[in-house]
């Protein structure tokens, strides 16, 4: 036991500042959250409610909205990302070599800056945007195109182009780890390319599946702060997130509320990756 | 193998040294003895905005001439909309976490000026149910200065909840006209409905309307707008979109017909706009003549009235009794009606020359009120607008939207300044009415 401590002391001291830094803000804040999401209100005024926030907040419209809103963004954004980037990823690992630069462009988007993104889709899809000056001169009807239900495939779109780029370069990396003789040895015993992909490249790349989905579920939160400089505090109703309703919550003073929607979005989320990882381990095994 | 463990034993201790060092940079602590400092002097803080700085300065200043072992400090929310921005995040952080200032002794008007001014309570009807502020009503009770029988009970009720009283209202305004009562063709029937009023044939009433804006006075032809409990808005698209529709035929009406008036043949009100310590100053002074005064109807066949100042403490106050003290003292008579406290000095009076600033409305303490009228006809006129107030409200962000919404069905957002069509209105009107029941809903 005395050699296992000697032996691990030096690890855990070297990350003891990471793990301090992370308990006293991230850990203690979030159980802070979790205690005001069971009571009355913030601060020693408060009253232990149980779950009755929970209760009202499953019967706030605005929250259900958010949530379903979410929701949608995510089971349709994240399946288009990991297809998206994985074609890539694998077009870009046929072309290995020839064409060094494109990775680095592909990460153009991600490192763009907030404003300058917004600045561009205001551009493009703005009211006196290019999209509405070709309709205008094609004599078709134009169209606020970021105030109406539109707003929520621009979105769409928006993530998959900002974001894509850096779901490729983690599932490349992935993908560059297989070693080419296995490809090779499956093309003597006659194995085309569908059933090499099936059968040599898809049960060594799970673990990377697996980043890139966390990552591309991060920046898919993260694609709030377009849409908030796009819409506002109060969008269009098909892009209303959980985030608006949290950001609002916080302007309105009502912690209760966004306490409840902390909670809750952790739950899903622990749920979703917690279930991600299990499957992943699964087929690794 | 000595030599090897030795310069082993040397590179742990540097690591542990280098990790307690890393700890320690995060500047987790404040000095032990400015913090004891802190702690010894009791602080009130009271948060203020707008023109109350200045009358919470000069009040607190006297007021701590009365309660030993307490400082006061003043929280400005400044005017810049950036610095404002900063200041109000800041506050509510703080409130998050169970801390924030003592006191609000805060405007709640509409800064139509500017349309991404921050708010600390962008709807205080809303926030009065989200169990920030302190229930007042045992602390009235014991009050040692403060009378409620003396106050306006119509704008009081407004800061009231399932809890009692949680919010003073220290001031109101309605929109109000003041004709001579020889320039009406019927004194005795003033409109007494919105529909009567939008409709009306008196020629001194159309005349005068472009002198307060269509579009500053929408809100206050709603009677009841949103029950800020429930969070749901109380009137329905349909009714916003005639509202909006029965303005601008009125405006173009207005414009219409003073083309075809001859110039100077006008008829001159003797005040018009928000009823305040102005307006009232002005009815008086033409008080020689017989004047007729009325609120602009709403409706429900009532007048809307706007709190535009208020006061409340925070519920997790630490000073709970002090808080009260300085709120007791404010609302006390010496200080709404000017007359001060005494001292021992019979020049100098405690509380008294200074009151929350004119410009804001009617004070709801009644005899500051009363006190604002030399002479008992204008008393008279007061009273009778006073009795047809049916709706009090405060001032949110449901009435910046309006303002905006009908700024823009004026097409002043526009480059050219041009007149929305009646679909595009239609839309505008729609947008507004989703933003402002989703804003009621969260």
């Amino acid at each position: 036991m005395k050699k296992r401590w000697k032996e691990y002391r030096n690890g855990w001291l070297l990350v003891a500042p990471l793990m301090i830094g992370c308990l006293l803000f991230y850990a203690v804040p979030f159980g802070m959250v979790l205690w005001y999401s069971l009571r009355s209100s913030a601060g020693r005024s408060g009253m232990f409610v149980g779950l009755t926030n929970y209760r009202e907040m499953m019967e706030n419209e605005m929250f259900r909205l958010a949530c379903s809103n979410t929701f949608r963004f995510l089971v349709i954004g994240l399946p288009l990302i990991l297809l998206l980037s994985y074609l890539i990823a694998l077009l870009l690992k046929q072309q290995a070599g020839k064409h060094m630069l494109l990775k680095s462009v592909l990460l153009f988007p991600y490192i763009m800056p907030v404003a300058g993104t917004v600045l561009l889709t205001e551009v493009v899809f703005g009211e006196t945007g290019a999209v509405n000056r070709i309709l205008q001169a094609s004599g078709l009807p134009v169209e606020k195109w970021l105030e109406s239900p539109a707003a929520f495939w621009i979105v769409i779109g928006l993530y998959l182009w900002k974001n894509a780029g850096y779901s490729v370069i983690l599932l490349l990396a992935g993908l560059m780890t297989i070693p080419e003789e296995q490809y090779a040895a499956a093309s003597l015993d006659g194995a085309g390319g569908f059933r090499k992909f099936l059968h040599i490249t898809t049960p060594q790349m799970w673990n990377s599946v697996f980043f890139a989905l966390l990552f591309s579920l991060i920046n898919a939160f993260k694609c709030f702060r377009e849409i908030f400089l796009i819409g506002g505090k109060h969008p269009n109703t098909e892009v209303y997130m959980l985030q608006h309703f949290m950001n609002n919550s916080f302007e309105n003073l009502n912690y209760n509320k966004l306490s409840v929607a902390a909670v809750l979005l952790f739950l899903a989320v622990t749920v979703v990756i917690g279930a991600a990882y299990g499957w992943v381990r699964r087929k690794e095994a | 193998m000595r030599k090897r463990s030795g310069k082993r034993q040397k590179s742990e201790l540097l690591l542990a040294i280098v990790c307690a060092a890393a700890v320690s940079v995060t500047g987790c602590g404040n000095e032990p003895e400015a913090k004891a400092q802190e702690e010894e002097t009791e602080k009130l803080t009271i948060c203020v905005n707008g023109d109350f700085e200045h009358f919470a300065e000069s009040v607190a200043e006297d007021w701590l001439k009365w309660e030993d072992g307490m400082e006061v400090e003043i929280v400005s929310i400044p005017t810049d909309a950036t610095l404002a921005e900063t200041r109000v995040s800041n506050i509510r952080t703080q409130l998050m976490a169970g801390e924030g200032p003592d006191i609000f002794l805060m405007q709640c008007s509409v800064d139509t000026d500017n349309e991404e001014k921050p708010e600390l309570f962008s709807n205080l009807g809303k926030t009065m149910y989200s169990q920030v502020f302190l229930p007042l009503d045992d602390y009235i009770e014991n009050a040692e200065y403060m009378d409620p029988e003396g106050w306006n009970q119509t704008i009081m009720d407004v800061g009231k909840t399932g809890e009692g009283q949680v919010i003073l209202p220290i001031a109101y305004t309605y929109r109000a006209y003041a004709f001579r009562t020889a320039d009406l063709q019927q004194p005795e029937s003033v409109p007494a409905s919105w529909e009567e009023f939008v409709n009306t044939q008196e020629q001194a009433i159309w005349e005068n309307m472009e002198t307060t804006p269509p579009d500053t006075v929408l809100a206050y032809t709603f009677g009841e707008l949103a029950d800020c409990e429930q969070g749901k808005l109380l009137f329905s698209e349909e009714t916003m979109q005639a509202r909006v529709e029965e303005i601008l035929a009125w405006q173009d009406s207005i414009r219409q017909s003073r083309k075809t008036m001859p110039e100077g043949s006008g008829i001159s009100p003797v005040a018009t706009g928000n009823a305040d310590g102005e307006f009232w100053n002005q009815v008086t002074m033409a008080s020689g003549e017989e004047e007729t005064v009325f609120g602009l109807p709403n409706d429900a066949g009532g007048v809307t009235a706007y709190v535009t100042a208020f006061a409340a403490i925070n519920r997790n106050t630490k000073y709970t009794e002090q808080a009260f003290a300085l709120l007791d003292f404010i609302f006390s008579d010496e200080v709404m009606c000017k007359t001060g406290f005494p001292t021992e000095d019979p020049v100098k009076r405690y509380g008294g020359g200074f009151a929350p600033p004119g410009m804001l409305g009617i004070p709801t303490h009644q005899a500051a009120a009363q006190s604002m009228f030399r002479n008992d006809t204008v008393r008279g006129l007061f009273e009778k607008v006073e009795n047809s107030i049916s709706h009090v409200r405060f001032y949110s962000n449901l009435d910046k939207e309006i303002y905006w919404m009908k700024y823009r069905c004026d097409g002043w957002d526009r480059e050219d300044h041009s007149l929305p069509t009646a679909e595009e209105r239609q839309e505008i009107v729609h947008e507004t009415y989703e933003k402002m029941k989703m804003q009621m809903a969260e």
